[in-house]
């Protein structure tokens, strides 16, 4: 018996000594830096998401990413700089068109969504793209960020934590009904474009972070828990943040332990709190 | 003679190709209460949002306080314009009571502790304080009113417009914003411009009534 306690505890500082050595290599504190940025902050674009209904917009962004990440390789420029830039422009176009047409922005963004994974696979295609390359996108890595990408995500975190807390009320305006926002002085259509901006921007980084497949765990689902737990807005945003974080801190963590890569094991911790989440506010509203 | 808060002239309104305005004119002086009546369809939203400058006119002019709608100097006087919309806003993200009211304050260049006061002097008004805490999506029909009117005070309006905002109170709610609103007419001198087809309100005292049908006055 106490062998096998004494056994537990070798192996639980070996783990322990592991991680300490491991954040010694560049790649893997990067990394770790990284996801916890994203993890604390990129909620909030998850909010803007959740709220403004832009969940077909997301999947564009995806596409557009691949696009621009199709476009970089086959012209030798960093596929992460690339599929920012296309994202940046399907934003632009997204939001001009649809505020030309008056047409929806769920409409708007099907169509422009289907446009760019046409032109991702004919650039594949034509410029002789190894497709692992360029698909690579889709399932990220957080070890194989360079410093560049660590301090786009280190400088989009800034950005929108100073967009959030400094114009909070107009953002909460904006979130809470656009003509009322409006009426109230806020120039509602420039403030929906930064906002759109935003949301562009954390996918494509997030994409690089941890893929496309998994990016809903530190953009969605913490946005998603805090609604059935916040009592205002800005509990909202804040617990979407704290969510984020645990998920991406403790997925960490459960990768090196478990050793699975580390988005699955995020991904994973995000989907248990959602289920427990979801428990929760079936029994707060029986309760009501 | 009293001075006119809205001068509409011969205002057409177009949506996908429909008129929904047809060279409609009409005056509000300040300080009067006007109720806008007529069947759905009639156009009457879309003059409130005209008059906010939500949506374009395809000919005609509008001046409101004074200043061109969709004027340079329209953007900054549109703040004195409160809006009570006709839905009660579909929230189904948390939201507590003081930010619904807190988004009156959110474009006005005051000081914090200046826009506090404001907050808690219109939420004290409207009889809404106990609400501020409460989340927005629980609320009913006439407490989510009471907020929007609270919104709308933190503005310092001259002007109120207000699209259907009976259409969802029963009838002991409806009596008790009628009441407050004429309050606050006596009190502030708002003026109320106000869309409804509510029988017991076209049947209240001292309200001009005007009839729109198919984007013009009867």
């Amino acid at each position: 018996m106490e062998d096998r306690a004494h056994g537990g505890g070798r192996v639980r500082l070996r783990a322990e000594l592991d991680v300490i050595q491991a954040f010694s290599y560049p790649p893997i504190l990067r990394g770790f830096i990284a996801l916890v940025l994203a993890g604390c902050f990129f909620p909030l674009a998850g909010v803007f998401i959740l709220r403004l209904n832009l969940v077909t917009l997301r999947f564009t962004l995806m596409h557009a990413a691949l696009l621009g990440a199709a476009v970089g390789l086959a012209l030798r420029i960093d596929p992460l700089l690339a599929g920012l830039l296309f994202d940046l422009v399907a934003i632009a176009a997204i939001a001009r068109v649809a505020r030309e047409s008056g047409l929806a922005l769920g409409y708007v963004s099907t169509f422009f969504m289907v446009l760019t994974i046409g032109l991702a696979f004919a650039v594949i295609y034509k410029a002789g793209v190894p497709a692992k390359d360029a698909f690579g996108i889709l399932w990220g890595s957080i070890y194989t960020l360079s410093r560049i990408d660590l301090v786009l995500i280190a400088l989009y975190s800034v950005a929108i934590v100073l967009f959030v807390t400094l114009l909070f009320p107009r953002v909460s305006a904006v979130l809470f009904h656009r003509e009322i926002a409006y009426a109230s002085g806020v120039r509602e259509a420039a403030l929906t474009t930064v906002i759109l901006l935003f949301v562009g921007v954390s996918v494509a980084l997030l994409m690089q972070l941890i893929g496309a497949l998994l990016l809903d765990s530190i953009l969605l689902l913490p946005a998603i828990i805090a609604s059935f737990t916040a009592r205002s807005t800005r509990g909202f945003f804040l617990q979407a943040c704290i969510i984020g974080a645990f998920c991406s801190i403790s997925g960490f963590f459960t990768s090196f332990a478990l050793d699975v890569p580390a988005s699955s094991a995020v991904t994973v911790i995000a989907a248990c709190l959602l289920g427990a989440g979801l428990i929760y506010r079936r029994l707060s509203r029986r309760r009501s | 003679m009293q001075q006119d808060c809205i001068h509409i002239e011969d205002l057409c309104v177009e949506r996908e190709g429909t008129e929904i305005l047809r060279g409609l004119s009409m005056s509000v002086a300040c300080g009067e209460r006007l109720i806008v009546a007529g069947p759905n369809g009639a156009g009457k939203t879309t003059l409130l949002k005209a008059i906010l400058g939500m949506v374009r006119a395809r000919a005609g002019r509008i001046l409101v306080l004074g200043s061109h709608v969709g004027s340079r100097e329209w953007s900054r006087e549109r703040r004195r314009v409160g809006y009570v919309n006709q839905e009660s806003v579909p929230v189904d993200f948390p939201v507590s009571g003081r930010e619904v009211v807190e988004i009156g304050t959110c474009a006005l260049p005051l000081g914090r502790s200046e826009k506090r006061r404001r907050i808690e002097e219109a939420m004290a008004a409207v009889g809404c304080t106990h609400l501020q805490g409460r989340m927005y999506a629980r609320l009913s029909g006439g407490e989510k009113q009471k907020l929007s009117l609270a919104r709308c005070l933190c503005q310092d309006p001259r002007l109120l417009l207000l699209d259907e905002p009976t259409s969802s109170l029963d009838p002991r709610s409806r009596l008790e914003l009628m009441s407050l609103l004429r309050e606050l007419n006596e009190r502030r001198g708002l003026t109320m411009v106000m869309v409804s087809h509510d029988a017991q309100v076209l049947s209240e005292p001292e309200w001009r009534i005007e009839h729109m049908e198919a984007g013009a006055f009867a």
